[in-house]
């Protein structure tokens, strides 16, 4: 985008940041360096201890797949996989049951009211993850008030600290604003008017929802199923404060491996393993939706 | 498509008040629709044409009054059990179906079968022109084509009536020009009730049978464009559609006429509102009937004269215009066709001339003309 001169902006007194920044954009390859921090972070940061990893599950303790190998045979480390593929298929799926309505009431209720829905979603986030699993662990103590109140109903006690259920409830809740965000980006484009007209085509309301909206919202779904699906396979703390050992996630698994057993190559490839669903998931994800929308960037899908 | 017919429509005293401590929006509408007119909804923004229209397809509640089709209420149902066709502004079409998915919608929703899904929906795409683009998205095709895509979709169910609601206001004039022709011809062709708001006098007067003119939530006047425009039956109505020559003065019976009497001139007409005798009135007169003379001229019987300066002209290509001010301080323009121009020329004096029959007297102030009595022109359902 060349442009030759800035006549329309000289005239304008605080012409100085301007006249900057359109130096950049009339020599473009200036502009890399806009992104030259962040590569020079990442690459350190992450990028180089990620193919440590990789490359340390192929070559300790000796050269090979003899990692891949235990992986799949030592009982233990599949069975982990597994659980955690399921417990965060369940993290989404309710997150998802939980976000939707309160995305789609946002998109209705008037200026001020919105704002407070947006607070409270991002209430999570003024309190640290630790005082909030903390608060769960006293909450879903067998003597904690969540199961004070399932006995005056009648029900319970209920085993929910130190069990999958207590970790999969300290999941959502700190997951749901992941799923919330990018859910209510999404149907906030979504013409409204667009139900009307299908009502007035002969559609029941639920129909019109069904044929004309949900379909309509299907990117933010996917973009807040694959940013909650993400972070839950590797979530840490949460599962290693609420649950126990015996029940333990993908990244307890690696931390034990690493920190304790300083077997660097069976927890690398745990990772590798991780690491490899993860772009898996975005590949498949990015058949339907263009990455950035997979990512929740974008609020619209390509089409 | 052959065996359509429309529904007659009937709105009685039909009002909608959004808030107790507001003015209605729409204010005891009367109105009735023949089977297969066509009938359009004209007035400015706000006049409460929308508002009407979404009462009659069911997205608006009424506050009062009732409104029947084929002279069954339908006030409380809902709008997808009104079986009514409905194309918005804004085309409303499902961004995520093809324009074949599209219109195959209502069908489906009729549970057809498949099959002839298919045989009607590629009747109805022929129909508009369309055919080629059945499996495009709605996002790669013009507005033009998006409009006629909406409009299949709301006939291709064989509904009695058809509203629209300013279908043409985001297109460019000439595609305007152009699907006007086409919503005529579907018209013609299909024999239902149309319903068409605008805000456009000359689409109201292209393609209606009739016109209901709306100002302030009330309907000032129903008629055919020549009715209208023949004989407003208001202020407001005479000056929305069309040019016109406004008197203003007093309303009085002189020599058997009713006459108008302003400050320093009077105006005869034939009118017969004897009703308005006594009250300030206005006289109106359409630029194509004045006959400009340079110069006095003898006046014949039953024709108003009057003296003027002409102030300037404005040439526009058939015919010019020639703006004039009265002696009385009266300002206002004639129109006269090319080839049969008088020579008055910027600053000359010339005597208007009009018939008294062309003169038409209405209230000054708009005042709910509707159940007027003797009032031939206004439809009244009450
Ligand atoms: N939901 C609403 N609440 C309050 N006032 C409304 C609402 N919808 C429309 N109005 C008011 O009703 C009047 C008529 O609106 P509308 O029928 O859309 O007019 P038109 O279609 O003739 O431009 C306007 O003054 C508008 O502000
Ligand atoms: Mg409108």
């Amino acid at each position: 985008m060349p442009i030759s001169s800035t006549p329309i902006m000289s005239a304008s007194a605080p012409e100085r940041p301007v006249r900057r920044l359109l130096w950049l954009s009339a020599r473009p390859w200036y502009g890399v360096l806009l992104v030259v921090p962040a590569v020079c972070l990442l690459a350190t940061v992450f990028a180089y201890p990620v193919a440590a990893l990789i490359w340390l599950s192929f070559a300790d303790p000796s050269l090979g797949l003899e990692n891949y190998h235990r992986l799949l045979t030592d009982g233990v480390s599949l069975l982990v996989l597994l659980r955690t593929l399921r417990m965060a298929t369940i993290v989404t799926l309710v997150t998802l049951l939980l976000a939707y309505p309160y995305a789609y009431l946002m998109t209705l209720v008037g200026r001020r009211a919105r704002s407070v829905m947006v607070a409270l979603v991002l209430l999570p986030f003024w309190t640290s993850l630790m005082a909030r699993t903390f608060a769960w662990i006293v909450l879903l103590q067998d003597n904690g008030p969540i199961n004070d109140l399932l006995a005056m109903v009648g029900l319970g006690p209920l085993e929910l600290a130190g069990t999958e259920a207590g970790v999969t409830i300290g999941m959502t809740q700190v997951l749901l604003p992941f799923m919330t965000l990018p859910l209510y980006g999404t149907l906030r484009t979504i013409d409204r008017r667009l139900l009307d007209a299908a009502i007035g085509l002969g559609a029941r309301p639920l129909t019109a929802f069904r044929r004309v909206y949900l379909p309509l919202s299907m990117p933010g779904v996917v973009a807040g199923a694959m940013m909650v699906y993400i972070l839950a396979l590797g979530f840490y703390v949460t599962p290693a404060m609420l649950g126990s050992p015996s029940e333990s996630m993908i990244s307890q698994l690696m931390t034990v491996r690493i920190t304790q057993l300083l077997d660097f190559g069976a927890g690398g490839a745990l990772a590798t393993v991780l690491f490899l669903l993860t772009l898996l998931l975005l590949a498949l994800v990015s058949r339907f939706l263009s990455p950035s929308a997979a990512l929740g960037m974008s609020t619209r899908g390509e089409r | 498509m052959t065996d359509m017919r429309g529904a007659a429509i009937r709105l009685s005293s039909v009002t909608k008040r959004y808030s107790e401590h507001q003015p209605p929006v729409v204010n005891d509408v009367c109105l009735e629709i023949a089977a297969g007119e066509f009938i359009t909804l004209l007035g400015p923004s706000g006049s409460g044409k929308s508002t009407t229209l979404n009462m009659i397809a069911g997205f608006e509640q009424l506050t009062a009054g009732d409104i029947l089709i084929d002279g069954v209420s339908v006030a409380s149902l809902p709008p997808y059990k009104r079986g009514l066709g409905m194309v918005f502004q804004h085309y409303a079409l499902f961004p995520h179906m093809t324009i074949a998915q599209n219109v195959a919608f209502p069908l489906q929703q009729r549970k057809m079968r498949k099959r002839d899904i298919q045989r009607r929906v590629d009747d109805v795409l022929d129909l508009v022109g369309l055919a080629h683009l059945r499996d495009r998205l709605p996002g790669q095709i013009s507005g033009g084509q998006a409009q006629r895509v909406a409009l299949a979709r709301a006939v291709v169910f064989e509904p009695h009536v058809l509203l629209m609601d300013e279908p043409l206001g985001a297109l460019d004039k000439k595609l305007r020009e152009q699907l006007q022709g086409e919503i005529a011809r579907m018209h013609r062709e299909l024999g239902i009730t149309f319903i068409f708001v605008t805000h456009d006098q000359e689409e109201a007067l292209a393609l209606s049978d009739r016109i209901a003119v709306f100002e302030g939530g009330r309907i000032e006047q129903v008629g055919t464009a020549q009715e209208l425009y023949a004989r407003p039956a208001s202020l407001f109505a005479a000056e929305f559609l069309g040019e016109s020559n406004v008197f203003h003065g007093m309303i009085t019976e002189r020599r058997g006429r009713v006459s108008l009497v302003g400050e320093g001139f009077e105006v005869l007409t034939d009118d017969g509102r004897a009703g308005l005798v006594g009250t300030a009135g206005v006289v109106v007169v359409r630029p194509e009937r004045i006959r400009l003379t340079v110069g006095d001229v003898a006046v014949e019987h039953d024709v108003n004269a009057m003296t003027a300066t002409v102030t300037h002209i404005v040439y526009q290509g058939s015919y010019r215009k020639v703006a004039f001010r009265t002696d009385a301080g009266t300002t206002g323009s004639a129109r006269e066709p090319a080839g049969a121009e008088s020579s008055a020329m910027p600053g000359d004096r010339v005597t208007l001339c009009w018939r008294v029959g062309d003169g038409v007297i209405v209230p000054a102030q708009s005042v709910p003309v509707v159940g007027l009595p003797g009032d031939a022109l206004v439809e009244s359902t009450s």
